[in-house]
C-alpha cells in the first residue's frame, strides 16, 4: 500500500517531469550538430585596420577579390533540381530553356561488378569544345544497359543519330547536347550529360564561346 | 473481500503498466538526447563553424569608404566571409536583405535568385530574424540545420512515369520532383523561413506534420521568429532541393543594422 502510495506520488510525477525534459533536450540539442562544411570562424575577428587608408586598400581589396570570382561573359547555370538551362549574367538571364540531366542511378556489370553512377557532376567547369553533327561512340554502359555484347571495332560503337545538332564538352566526357527524345524533357533521365531540345540547343550553341563557364548545381 | 482484491490487482498491475511506459518513454527521450551527443563528438567537423561571408551587394556598393563606420566595417566582414564560402566547390543560400533578394551562389556567382518583396514581410518580423540569426557574436553564417515539406504535389503523373520508366529502366522514385506547396527551412529552433508556392498540394506526412507542430510548440511556446514568402512553384523547387541540411546561409542585414 505504501509502495503504491510513494509510486503514484513521487515516482510517476518525477519520471513525467524527467521524461519531458529529456524529450525537449533531444530537440533542442539536435540542432546544433549541423556546421557548415569547410567554413572557419575567423571572419568576426576580420576587422578593417584602423588606419583610414589601410582600411580603404583593404575594403578595395576585398571587393576586388570577390569581384574577380564571378564571370565577365555570359555564363551558363544548370539547375539539376529543376532541370533548367540559363545563359546568364550576374543581372540578367539571357537565355532560358528546359532541360534533362543526370537520373543519379547507378549499373553494375553483371560479370565483372564495375559499377557507373548517372549522375550530372555539379561544380564549375568551362567548355572545352564544340562539335557540329556529333556523333555518340557508345561507351560499354551502353551495351551492358541494353544487354548487348561490347563490340570490338570502334566502328560499330558510332552513333550518329542521338546527339542531336550540335554538342559542347564540358570536360570528362560530359556534354551538353541534342536528343531524339523531347517529350522527356524536364525529367531527370540522362546518364550524366545535359540535354537539350534542338530549337534551344541552336540558340545556346550559337552564344556559348568555347571557354564559357558551366556552373551545375 | 475478494472483489476488492482483484479491484486492487488490477489497479496495481495498470499502475504498473503506467511506469514501464514511462521509463520506456525516459529511456527513447534519452537515446534521441544522447546519441546526437556522441554523434557530435565523432564528427572531425563538430569543431567546424558557422561564420563567414561577403555580398554581391556589397561588392558593388559605396565607393566612400569611413574606416570608423560601422557600415564599412560591416561590408568588410560581410566581403571577408562570402569570400571564404566561395572557396568551396558547393553552393551557399544569400538572404540579402540589403539587396532585397534570396540567392543561391556557387563560387561567388549567382545561380539562382528571387525578389524578397521586403513591404509585404512584417518589419518588426524582419528585424526579430536577423536578430536571431546573428545572435549574441553577431554571427553572418548558419548552416542550415533542416528544412520541413509540408505539402506537395506531384510534377509528372504516375501513368508518364511508368512509361519513361520502362523506355529508359531508370527508378520512376528517381524521375519524380515534387513540386513544393509549402516548406520551411530552419536555422535555428525557431528561426524560419516558411515558404508559401501558388499551388495546392497534398500533404507529405500528415504525421510529421503534426510532430513539427508539437516541436515548435514545447521549444517556442510565444511563437516562431519566422519571414513568410511566397513564390511560384517551378522556383520554389530549386531552393527546396538545393536547401539541403548544412547549406551555408549568409545573411546581408539590413541597412540600418550596425556591424
Amino acid at each position: 500500500m505504501a509502495v503504491n502510495r510513494i509510486a503514484r506520488l513521487v515516482l510517476l510525477p518525477t519520471l513525467s517531469i524527467l521524461a519531458v525534459v529529456l524529450f525537449m533536450l533531444a530537440i533542442t540539442r539536435e540542432r546544433s550538430m549541423v556546421t557548415t562544411d569547410g567554413v572557419d570562424l575567423d571572419t568576426l575577428t576580420a576587422n578593417l585596420p584602423p588606419e583610414r587608408a589601410r582600411a580603404v586598400e583593404a575594403l578595395r581589396k576585398a571587393r576586388g577579390e570577390l569581384a574577380a570570382m564571378v564571370p565577365k561573359k555570359p555564363y551558363i547555370v544548370i539547375d539539376t533540381h529543376a532541370n533548367r538551362i540559363y545563359l546568364r549574367t550576374e543581372d540578367k538571364i539571357l537565355l532560358e530553356a528546359t532541360c534533362s540531366t543526370g537520373s543519379g542511378s547507378e549499373l553494375v556489370d553483371p560479370e565483372t561488378g564495375k559499377k557507373w553512377l548517372f549522375d550530372t557532376p555539379r561544380g564549375v567547369f568551362q567548355i572545352k569544345n564544340k562539335l557540329k553533327e556529333p556523333w555518340w561512340r557508345k561507351p560499354d554502359w551502353a551495351f551492358i544497359e541494353e544487354q548487348e555484347p561490347i563490340p570490338e571495332s570502334n566502328a560499330d560503337r558510332m552513333d550518329p543519330n542521338v546527339m542531336g545538332d550540335y554538342a559542347m564538352g564540358f570536360g570528362d566526357g560530359y556534354f551538353i547536347h541534342g536528343t531524339i527524345y523531347e517529350r522527356l524533357l524536364g525529367v531527370n533521365v540522362t546518364h550524366g550529360c545535359v540535354r537539350l531540345g534542338s530549337e534551344d540547343l541552336g540558340k545556346f550553341y550559337d552564344r556559348t564561346p568555347i571557354g564559357t563557364y558551366v556552373y551545375i548545381f | 473481500m475478494y472483489i476488492y482484491s482483484k479491484y486492487r490487482k488490477k489497479s496495481k498491475r495498470r499502475l504498473g503498466r503506467y511506469i514501464v511506459a514511462l521509463i520506456l518513454l525516459l529511456l527513447v527521450a534519452a537515446t534521441f538526447a544522447l546519441v546526437p551527443v556522441l554523434r557530435h563528438k565523432d564528427s572531425p567537423r563538430s569543431a567546424a563553424v558557422e561564420q563567414t561571408s561577403g555580398s554581391k551587394s556589397s561588392a558593388k556598393t559605396p565607393p566612400k569608404v569611413e574606416f570608423a563606420d560601422h557600415e564599412a566595417q560591416l561590408e568588410y566582414k560581410l566581403l571577408r566571409t562570402e569570400l571564404k564560402l566561395a572557396e568551396e566547390d558547393k553552393p551557399y543560400f544569400v538572404l540579402d536583405f540589403r539587396g532585397h533578394k534570396l540567392e543561391l551562389k556557387l563560387k561567388g556567382a549567382d545561380v539562382w535568385d528571387y525578389p524578397l518583396e521586403i513591404p509585404a514581410i512584417d518589419s518588426e518580423q524582419l528585424e526579430r530574424f536577423v536578430f536571431y540569426f546573428r545572435g549574441d557574436n553577431g554571427k553572418l553564417v548558419r548552416p542550415l540545420l533542416e528544412k520541413h515539406l509540408f505539402a506537395a504535389q506531384d510534377q509528372t503523373p504516375d501513368s508518364i512515369l511508368a512509361v519513361i520508366s520502362e523506355a529508359t529502366k531508370f527508378d520512376p522514385e528517381l524521375l519524380q520532383r515534387e513540386l513544393p506547396a509549402r516548406f520551411q527551412l530552419h536555422w535555428q529552433p525557431g528561426l524560419v523561413l516558411d515558404v508559401i508556392t501558388d499551388i495546392k498540394g497534398e500533404p507529405k506526412s500528415r504525421l510529421a506534420n503534426t510532430f513539427m507542430g508539437i516541436k515548435h510548440t514545447l521549444t517556442h511556446p510565444f511563437g516562431l521568429t519566422s519571414i513568410v514568402i511566397h513564390m511560384p512553384s517551378e522556383r520554389a523547387l530549386t531552393l527546396y532541393r538545393a536547401a539541403i541540411p548544412g547549406l551555408p546561409t549568409l545573411i546581408v542585414p539590413p541597412m540600418t543594422e550596425g556591424a
